[in-house]
């Protein structure tokens, strides 16, 4: 009899929570149970009275004990030669804005992506995907600066995207980030022509003009606001994305709050400030940890959670991955130098984390080339390889964290900055502790209680 | 930087042990007389897990920080 590797224990009151994340399952058990399924791990002889022989059964039939336990796929084709099937443009590294912490300290060069360097981009991702017989390719826009300053850019590639997706019947997934600064037609224009988008937006007036000024250093709260209703009037999908500092990390509640009721947005998606880039030197901008779980613990319940989604990349209990993110698997990003990085973290060839996340080129005549031992770095970063990961509740969810962030402390194998780490474990207790009391979290998750009878 | 061996993170941290053994040994009896009970299972569904999966943190879904 075998119980399986992947299950975590929380203490509540007297009773504890037991999480097998692979199996999508949580129980809620005494202390004697616990005991039983230590004496199954070691093979100990088990006890023969009835209510041990019962919970046996029921968690065989749960698959908590004689099952396979699958590990989450990874993102890539390890055996196959790396053949993108989605693309991401970083247009140009100029910015209208001047964000306080911006990690590419963006608008200090003017450097812009060729159009057809983009569109041999989308040549090779339309064809792996012709050959994969994929059903969609993501063709996404985003920093380094801001995308949608490469209008002209914008408006060809997406045009260029669409004929190739037309000809070859597989569906364009357009999705960006933005500043949200936009005017009406080009807000417009994207609700028409993208499926998704992602608009930079740090909370209300004071906060978002404090963050996120323009290059001018006039505010850029009241256009940002501008974009997100023309959104909701198109009903387009988009969420909006919050960089969290010290000085906004105790208006979190308020901040849901005015999102999710004034501004409607049904998907709002907080990060903690990380001190790098333009802010490097400012450690002091980065929230408090226990702060920022505290204030993110409060968002979600000012929220109706049927409706609309708070989220942070680190708590991630729906997803299920031995990596955080494609940076580590098949992200094909390029830069406005016509550069392959796998993260939009790092978008400069100045940048010493280039050597390392900067995957290919592209070279007139050549095409795109690949650099297959950087590739295999990033690809070894698995959670199974980072030993501190091995017996953390957030494990196949966070997965390690950022890479990149852990490189801007020095190694890519450390952990993804301690502030991040504690976030991620404190915040996927919570979850589970929420979920346990068979409560929804997100309208992405429902959840199915099973109760037995009283105890015989 | 790089290999595929076990790795050490350097940061050390005080993560909290989650392991079944570090709240009850295998040789323990029967707390407090109870017998073995679970109270309520919880199954997760979840919509299009593989999306946010596939897509990772910065195609579109979630935006980098």
């Amino acid at each position: 009899m075998k119980l399986i590797d992947e299950l975590y224990v929380l203490p509540d009151g007297r009773q504890f929570i037991l999480y097998a994340p692979l199996k999508r399952t949580i129980l809620v058990a005494n202390r004697s149970l616990l005991s039983l399924l230590a004496r199954i791990r070691a093979g100990l002889d088990l006890p023969r009275d009835a209510e041990s022989t019962r919970w046996i059964r029921e968690l065989e039939r749960l698959g908590l004990i004689n099952s396979v336990e699958s590990l989450p796929p990874t993102m890539n084709s390890p055996d196959e030669a790396y053949a993108p099937t989605n693309v991401t443009f970083l247009p140009t590294s100029d910015c209208n804005l001047r964000c306080v912490y911006c990690y590419a300290d963006s608008g200090t060069t003017k450097k812009y992506l060729s159009a057809d360097i983009a569109k041999a981009g989308l040549d090779l991702v339309f064809e792996n995907a012709a050959r994969k017989r994929a059903s969609k390719v993501h063709v996404g826009f985003l920093g380094g600066g801001e995308p949608f300053l490469a209008w002209d850019f914008v408006v060809e590639v997406v045009d260029y995207g669409r004929g190739l997706a037309d000809r070859l019947g597989i569906e364009a997934y357009f999705t960006g980030v933005t500043n949200g600064v936009l005017s009406t037609a080009r807000a417009q224009w994207i609700t028409r022509n993208f499926q998704y988008l992602n608009i930079s937006i740090d909370g209300t007036k004071a906060i978002q003009d404090e963050h996120r000024p323009a290059k001018g250093g006039k505010g850029s709260y009241d256009a940002v606001v501008g974009t997100v209703r023309i959104m909701n009037d198109a009903g387009f999908r988009y969420a909006l994305r919050t960089t969290v500092s010290s000085r906004s990390v105790s208006e979190l509640p308020a901040i849901t709050e005015f999102f999710s009721k004034e501004l409607k947005a049904p998907r709002i998606q907080f990060e903690p400030l990380f001190a790098c880039g333009r802010c490097k030197t400012q450690k002091d901008l980065a929230p408090d940890p226990a702060s920022f779980v505290e204030g993110f613990k409060k968002a979600l319940a000012v929220v109706d959670p049927t409706k609309t989604e708070v989220l942070c990349s680190v708590l991630r209990v729906d997803v299920l991955s031995p990596t955080f993110c494609g940076a580590l698997a098949d992200n094909f990003y390029i830069t406005p130098d016509a550069h392959v990085t796998s993260c939009t973290e790092v978008s400069s060839v100045d940048d010493p984390l280039a050597k390392v996340f900067f995957i290919g080129k592209y070279e007139s005549g050549r095409g795109f080339i690949f650099f297959q031992d950087r590739r295999d770095v990033l690809q070894s970063r698995t959670v199974g390889n980072l030993k501190q990961c091995k017996c953390c509740i957030a494990k196949w969810h966070c997965a390690g964290g950022c890479a990149v962030k852990a490189a801007h402390e020095g190694d890519l194998y450390a952990t993804a900055a301690v502030a991040n780490c504690k976030i991620a474990r404190e915040l996927t207790e919570n979850s589970v502790r929420t979920l346990a009391r068979g409560q929804r979290m997100s309208p992405r998750i429902e959840v199915e209680s099973i109760r037995w009878a009283e105890r015989r | 930087m790089g290999g595929k061996e076990v790795i050490d993170l350097k940061v050390s941290q005080d993560i909290p042990n989650y392991s079944l053994e570090s709240f009850v040994t295998a040789d323990e009896q029967q707390h407090d007389g109870d017998a073995p009970h679970v109270d309520v299972a919880v199954r997760i569904e979840v919509e299009s897990p593989e999306l946010r999966c596939m897509k990772g943190d910065c195609q579109g879904d979630y935006a980098p920080g």
